[in-house]
């Protein structure tokens, strides 16, 4: 199939798989132990007022049928309830905001890193496969992989910070402290943003690693390689134009489904540094029990996901001609 | 005046089960501007020969001894990097199935000007002229200089290879079973297209094959491999005239031939041997019908039994009646 | 060949030659792997430790023995925690949790997996349809949030913790199956099977889960680590056990009291580093399993 019908096939799963995920958030949200509409509004935190009129919003009193199709309604509408926490502020005003910002330069900062070292070095390990070099790093990637996140995290900042002082034990900016410009604001920013950054990267790079050189060993049993050696190329010819442009077809759809994996080590990562972003808005809404938040989240994520799938994907067919150029 | 002198050419592979003796000390000369065919059963280790001498074995196979004379230079004793220089500028190699001999993801005029740049430097608009005007040579519109390997039938994907191991002028062009996998008709296309450009070229050639008829219409002498060794070596028209070895002789009278009475299809009982423990004496001696006591215990001397026609066999003298084959 | 009850002697040992030969040259291969038996090495040595607790452990991992937040010393090894409890106990018990949760939530996974795939690629058709859907909309949610969700839902033992673990970690073993079925189930000798007759469930069982059996194997292997991981991360963020001292609970108590802005590093660090190494045993071995066992990997040599 040609590419613009990859594209729209693609778009449309990714539709449905959205459409699903909204049904099991709902489902999800429904089943709470006891009041079924407690997810909503009948916390105890919230006042009469505000319940009556999330009442007539969901439809809380209509069948279940009905207040799907409510939700549903309201989800368009950029309605995702209320806080019991922050009584009375709207869930979407938590979750879009400095929150998501900051996971996602955290997100993006620690993919590109463990992302670049994990090719770079993975190639370069498969062309050295079985050297010292190749295991160690085997090795290293095995047991990066094998450590809890939140432990790596705990011991970077026992290093870093209680023994050495070089980065603040927590937070995103330090508390209390005004800036008086946005040069000193990126500064302290980034200056917190070190420690959760390297644990995140940490964690991820092994998967990328183990599964580059991977791809990159079965890169070399095709035939296509041989030619290549046999035309007398260049070693880094050979390796980084022919080997690394096939291998990175399917790290680049790896990648897609990565996000997943990313957002949970995320969850972790915010826990330990109390990096202010989703994954800790997550933690403490678990622990407050703050529903209609959670709910929300585990929405936009789910659309994220799915989001940032879907663009994998395609770029994984632009990107390899037998899909771009596909012959009818 | 031999372009390629190859003399008691022995190679192994490694393998946990021991070395498997693939070519088993073997010699033969190119002339310039000549066509060797290497014949053979699948497993005789033609292919493997052509590997050496391009210096492409695998990691797990060594040339153990023996010389391999290019144009004056001895192949064996050059390190990588000087094999590297050597390849496609004074030998190339046409490999079989271009369904996998090209990247997929490269365009396939980017590979062939790659390898120019590579080798004879010069500017990017020079290649791609030579790309466009080799795509002529090989009888391919140069307006698809572009395009990707997916893009072209079998038969166009042989005639970019052929056109790719033209691209530097070398002096020599090994043709791993060339046709082997195309339909029949295509097969003779190609097959005109690589004698035309011999002669227009004066190149060298090595074909390999176990097609005999092929060879037949295509070269000037002819190598008979088996089990890792030279049965026969001779001009073509003495091989398929009068053949003086068994194998050989058994081999042409596997084809069935148009022309001149209908007699029964000969075929050879057996299987070729495992080169891991190859047979004692002459390796043929197992199938052989001819076979005697001496053939199990003795290897028979590679003999020059007539000026330019040497064979390796106990009874020459004995068989050549029996098992010539007149005018057919 | 099925033996019957009158086998002979000679059959009984052909047969089971057989496995034992194949038995024995799988473990020839995997002995040559110095990262395999290095993870071997571990995982034995975490299980004695796990079986030997009440004997190698000091004290109760739950009786308050000393005074709070004290030191290593000879009499407690790497400390006490913030109430008073010996932590090297609390480690040593440790490793019955995380083994005991380890195994079975990954077993869990792989049973539901192996299930899921089998049904998907062997009927395809609707189920399939509905059940890569299903399998496709879990894969795309990320695993710990939803694991805190369904964890606070139906409460916090370490049942519920191995049952959530395992409901939402059988996706990759599903995926696999069904390839591996798919491609089973075309081949020749299934073909044959079926135009004499056989009824679906003797193809599944004698044709189809013996080549299934050895990849579930190696990731049921890799399951077992991620569930390590997940159950000490669970522990962490407060939705363990509470009434079992695992290690990643021993890791929320140390976070709790704030240890690490009083560096008190063995609280800190031993429990760590005995999530990693159990993690790395199995990781190690998984690793060498797959090198062996992998199809697509023997084109290498």
């Amino acid at each position: 199939m040609g590419f613009k019908e990859y594209v729209g096939k693609r778009t449309l799963q990714g539709v449905l798989t959205i459409a699903l995920a909204v049904t099991l958030n709902f489902v999800l949200f429904r089943i709470m132990p006891g009041d079924p509409t407690r997810a909503v509004s009948g916390d105890p935190r919230v006042d009469t007022a505000t319940r009556l009129a999330l009442i007539a919003k969901f439809g809380l009193d209509r069948p279940l049928l009905e207040q799907f199709a409510l939700y549903v309604y309201n989800l368009f509408r950029g309605e995702l309830g209320i806080s019991f926490v922050q009584i009375g502020r709207p869930v979407i005003d938590i979750i879009l905001g400095r929150k998501m910002v900051n996971t996602l330069i955290l997100m993006g900062s620690s993919m590109f890193i463990a992302f670049s070292l994990g090719i770079g070095i993975g190639v370069y390990a498969a062309w050295k496969r079985g050297t010292k070099t190749d295991v160690s790093f085997i090795v290293i990637s095995l047991a990066t992989y094998s450590m809890p996140v939140f432990w790596f995290g705990m011991i970077l900042l026992l290093i870093l910070s209680y023994y050495y002082n070089l980065v603040p034990i927590a937070g995103t900016v330090t508390p209390g402290l005004v800036h008086p410009n946005f040069f000193e604001y990126a500064k302290d920013y980034l200056h917190h943003l070190i420690a959760p950054m390297i644990t995140l990267s940490v964690s991820f790079f092994g998967g990328y690693f183990l599964f580059m050189r991977d791809t990159i060993l079965d890169v070399f049993t095709e035939d296509y390689m041989l030619t290549a050696r046999a035309k007398g190329l260049s070693n880094r010819k050979i390796m980084f134009k022919h080997a690394m442009k096939n291998a990175l077809l399917p790290m680049v759809s790896l990648m897609g489904v990565h996000v997943t994996f990313l957002i949970s080590g995320a969850t972790m990562t915010e826990t330990v540094f109390s990096w202010d972003g989703l994954g800790r808005l997550i933690y403490d809404s678990v622990r407050n029990n703050d529903y209609p938040v959670l709910q929300g989240i585990f929405l936009i994520m789910a659309v994220f996901v799915v989001v940032a799938s879907i663009l994998a994907d395609i770029t994984n067919a632009y990107l390899d001609p037998r899909i771009r150029e596909a012959v009818e | 005046m031999p372009i390629l002198e190859v003399r008691d050419l022995v190679t192994h592979y490694l393998t946990m089960q021991g070395p498997v003796e693939a070519v088993s000390g073997i010699s033969f000369i190119v002339d310039e501007g000549q066509t060797l065919g290497l014949a053979g059963e699948s497993g005789c280790g033609k292919t493997t020969a052509a590997l050496s001498i391009m210096g492409l074995l695998p990691s797990n196979g060594r040339i153990i001894s023996g010389e391999i004379v290019l144009d004056g230079v001895d192949l064996v004793k050059l390190d990588d990097r000087e094999l590297k220089q050597i390849r496609w500028k004074k030998a190339s190699i046409v490999f079989q199935g271009a369904m996998n001999a090209l990247n997929p993801v490269i365009n396939v005029g980017e590979q062939i000007a790659e390898v120019i740049l590579e080798k004879e430097g010069g500017t990017k608009d020079d290649a791609w002229e030579r790309v466009r005007g080799l795509f002529e040579l090989v009888e391919l519109d140069p307006g698809r200089v572009k395009e990707f390997p997916h893009e072209f039938s079998g038969g166009m994907r042989q005639r970019v290879m052929i056109a790719m191991a033209l691209a530097c002028n070398p002096k020599l062009v090994i043709a791993d079973e060339p046709i082997t996998a195309l339909d029949v008709i295509v097969q003779n296309q190609i097959m005109e297209l690589m004698k035309s450009l011999q002669r227009r070229m004066n190149l060298s050639q090595i074909l390999i094959t176990h097609d005999l008829s092929v060879i037949a219409e295509t070269c000037d002498k002819v190598g008979i491999m088996y089990a890792g060794k030279l049965m026969e070596y001779a001009d073509v028209g003495p091989i398929f005239k009068h053949p003086l070895h068994p194998y050989t002789s058994l081999l042409i009278g596997a084809y069935p031939s148009i022309v001149g009475e209908k007699r029964p299809l000969n075929f050879i009982p057996g299987a070729p041997p495992n080169l891991i423990d190859p047979p004692k004496g002459c390796r043929f001696h197992p199938r052989c019908p001819y076979a005697k006591q001496i053939c199990g215990s003795e290897e028979p001397g590679y003999i020059e039994e007539e000026p330019g026609h040497h064979v390796a066999c106990h009874f020459v003298e004995e068989l050549r009646d029996t098992i010539s084959l007149g005018d057919g | 060949m099925t033996l019957g009850p009158r086998a002979t002697d000679s059959q009984l040992r052909e047969r089971f030659s057989t496995s034992a030969r194949r038995l024995k040259g799988f473990w020839a291969l995997y002995r040559m792997s110095r990262i395999g038996l290095l993870g071997l090495f571990l995982i034995s040595a975490f299980i004695i430790m796990a079986l030997a607790a009440p004997w190698i452990a000091p004290y109760d991992p739950r009786a308050l023995v000393g005074f709070p937040f004290q030191p290593p010393s000879g009499e407690h090894l790497l400390g006490t925690d913030q109430i008073g409890r010996d932590i090297f106990s609390m480690l040593i018990w440790g490793s019955r949790i995380s083994l005991l949760v380890g195994l079975l939530a990954s077993a869990t996974g792989v049973v539901i997996g192996t299930t899921v795939g089998l049904i998907s690629g062997y009927f395809r058709g609707l189920p399939d349809s509905i059940l890569m859907r299903i399998t496709d909309l879990l894969i795309t949610l990320p695993n710990l949030p939803l694991m805190l969700i369904l964890g606070a839902l139906i409460g916090r033992s370490m049942w519920n913790i191995i049952l959530v673990i395992g409901v939402t970690g059988w996706t990759s073993t599903a995926k696999m199956v069904r390839s591996q079925t798919l491609s089973i189930k075309e081949r020749p000798y299934v073909e044959a099977a079926r135009s004499i007759g056989a009824k679906d469930s003797q193809i599944l069982i004698r044709h189809i889960m013996p080549n299934v059996l050895p990849l579930v194997f190696a990731n049921a292997i890799v399951g077992i680590v991620d569930a390590i991981l997940a159950e000490s991360g669970l522990s962490f963020l407060g939705l363990g056990d509470p009434t079992k001292p695992s290690w990643g609970l021993l890791l929320r108590y140390s976070n709790e009291a704030g240890a690490l802005a009083t560096g008190r590093w063995w609280f800190i660090i031993p429990p760590g580093i005995c999530i990693m190494l159990v993690a790395i045993g199995f990781a190690f071995s998984s690793y060498s399993l797959d090198q062996i066992l992998n199809p697509r990997l023997r084109k290498r040599r």
